[in-house]
């Protein structure tokens, strides 16, 4: 074997390279370990700054090949191995200038979300069958005295509806609760068949554009309230309503109402909203509450 | 150009750097034969050898080291940061810089693939406006004989109870068929005061003569709401059962009740009971309830037994 020792060695020609050739397959370009491990060092053209290669210390015992990337280099692009052939001291890692690696989130443990709350605007609607069979559809409050003397609540077809009514307070006594039912071109029903019972005076039908529940004046003030169910299903169109004025004795009125389709010939009719007022036209004063709720069927 | 052929290049002198220096934009070229350019970099011991090699492609770009100090750089990664060139004279700058972040955009929610979510998480209570329209806010099973049952309620809100009702003595826990119930409203719990209160309803005739027919009823006065069924009067069923809406106030609050006891031979099928109740309106105070108090007709004798069941629901309104 032969061997040159000096301390540098230069080209010799302007802008020559020097080029170390090995020979054969195996043969290439070998920095030996001295006293510490085998290091490559690229210096600046002023000499000042070198930045240095060096291989893993001998105790990480690793032979490994690095084959510099065989795609063209890119912009924004990272250094990723692209495979392997060998293993161990003949292992040979082929580079390639690749994307970053994915960053999208997968295989996510739900119990991983360890803080903070779901905003309630995140959350869609359920389904009736996960357990939500009861949305809030609309909540009615009345903020001021002598300003609102109609509160409507548009509905849907072929559906169940739950309407209550709280702390109801109207501006006047001597004055009854008023549901009108419309279609869809806000034009108030006709021919609806209500049947009441109460207290005073026993039942009561009457067929009507409107469906009051008929309470006796005598035992009520100026509060009301009411839990209502509604049906908007075609020929099965109907509202069931307990009525009451609290405070007072004497005064318990339920009311079934449908509409008349011999009146109509059999043919169905809507309900598209439905609207509350009074029968003396007062005010709903302030406090007023009327909640739809909607029974999910799905 | 001028070759020397030799195996070996070794620095003169100890510690001594062994400096390879081109001329001009010259390079430090390790050339290919029978395989492309290989730099080995071998341990101190000479036994472990890690090589950088060429690629095999027509590639011929220049990769410059990254530009920034590597002591900061723990955990990150090689990056080409730029490029100058294309082709043959393509100069790529690398760069260390972190990993991406997780994107956390466009999430698929099928890729939470295990865990459950916390129910601190939820918010609580979920909007109404989902479908979380009715809540559950208590189950209450007796163990054993109690002569009242009391709930706390939030004001101007809507309830719905549903109550599976077993009567017996106070004293043992056995069964009778003599207890009935009361319900007593309360503004406030501890310090709070009973409200008075009024009815209106629906019920068996046995009131005044015992019969067999049904008859409205009305209470004026008092502080008791009377869940009027055979039981408080005659013998029936040793257990009932009851559905209550109420809504606890805001201006007025009400309760709107219909119980049902167990048949007994003789009676059982005029053993119902429907009314409407409120707060009198005579009376002075809050007409509102936050305590209500379920009570035998009799709490010094009688007593609601174990295995009494009351469901308690509120209707949410947000």
């Amino acid at each position: 074997m032969t061997k040159l020792n000096v301390n540098e060695i230069e080209a010799n020609g302007t802008n020559s390279n020097v080029k170390v050739v090995g020979k054969g397959a195996d043969g290439g370009c070998e920095i030996k370990g001295g006293t510490n491990d085998a290091t490559l060092q690229l210096n600046c053209s002023a000499q000042t700054h070198g930045v240095k290669l060096k291989t893993p210390p001998d105790s990480a015992a690793q032979n490994y090949t690095i084959i510099l990337p065989d795609n063209q280099i890119d912009a924004n692009k990272v250094l990723k191995v692209k495979s392997i052939t060998g293993s161990g001291a003949t292992a040979v890692g082929q580079l390639e200038y690749a994307d970053a690696p994915s960053t999208t989130v997968t295989n996510m443990n739900a119990a991983n979300i360890t803080s903070g709350t779901l905003p309630t605007a995140r959350f869609d609607a359920f389904n009736a069958s996960d357990g939500a069979g009861l949305v809030l559809i609309n909540k009615a409050t009345v903020s001021a005295d002598n300003t609102i003397t109609t509160i409507d609540f548009d509905l849907e077809d072929n559906t169940l509806y739950r309407l209550v009514g709280k702390s109801i307070t109207l501006s006047a006594n001597n004055d009854n609760l008023k549901f009108e039912w419309l279609d869809s071109s806000d034009q108030v029903q006709t021919n609806i068949v209500n049947s009441n019972y109460r207290y005073s005076s026993g039942s009561y039908s009457e067929t009507q554009s409107y469906v009051i529940p008929w309470d006796d004046q005598s035992y009520m003030g100026t509060e009301f309230a009411f839990v209502a169910t509604i049906s908007t299903k075609a020929y099965f169109n109907y509202m069931m309503l307990n009525h009451y004025a609290p405070g007072y004795a004497y005064n318990n009125c339920d009311s079934y109402s449908t509409f008349d389709l011999s009146a109509t010939g059999g043919a169905a009719k809507s309900i598209n909203k439905i609207r509350l007022k009074t029968n003396n036209g007062n005010y709903f004063q302030s406090e007023t509450q009327i909640i739809l709720y909607k029974y999910n069927e799905s | 150009m001028s070759k020397i052929k030799i195996n070996q290049i070794e620095s003169l002198t100890t510690d001594g750097d062994l400096s390879i220096t081109p001329n001009g934009t010259g390079v430090f070229e390790v050339a290919g034969e029978d395989d492309n350019g290989t730099l080995q970099l071998n341990t101190l011991t000479q036994s472990n050898k890690v090589k950088i090699k060429g690629p095999s492609t027509a590639e011929n770009y220049t990769m410059i080291l990254p530009t920034t100090d590597i002591d900061l750089s723990t955990n990150k990664i090689l990056k080409v940061d730029s490029i100058t060139g294309s082709g043959s004279t393509a100069v790529g700058q690398l760069a260390y810089t972190d990993l991406p972040a997780e994107d956390g955009n466009n999430l698929n929610a099928s890729n939470i693939t295990s865990g459950t979510l916390a129910s601190a998480r939820i918010p609580s209570p979920l909007p109404a406006t989902t479908g979380a329209g009715f809540k559950l806010i208590s189950t209450t099973t007796l163990s054993s004989q109690v002569s009242q049952i009391n709930f706390t309620l939030d004001d101007d809100s809507l309830y719905k109870m549903i109550g599976e009702l077993r009567f017996g003595y106070l004293s043992n826990g056995s069964a009778t068929t003599a207890s009935g119930m009361y319900l007593k409203l309360f503004n406030g719990s501890g310090s709070g005061y009973q409200q008075e209160v009024v009815a209106t309803g629906y019920n068996a005739d046995f009131i005044t003569s015992g019969g067999t027919y049904a008859q409205n009823f009305n209470t004026t006065s008092g502080q008791t709401i009377y869940s009027y069924t055979k039981t408080l009067t005659q013998a029936a069923g040793s257990s009932g059962h009851f559905l209550a809406e109420f809504s606890t106030g805001g201006k007025n609050a009400w309760l709107f009740l219909k119980h049902r006891d167990q048949a007994t031979s003789g009676y059982y099928e005029y053993n119902f009971h429907e009314q409407k109740a409120s707060i009198n309106n005579s009376q002075s105070n809050t007409k509102k309830f936050t305590y209500l108090r379920l009570e035998t007709n009799n709490s010094t004798n009688y007593a609601f037994i174990a295995n009494t069941k009351l469901y308690l629901y509120k209707y949410m309104e947000a």
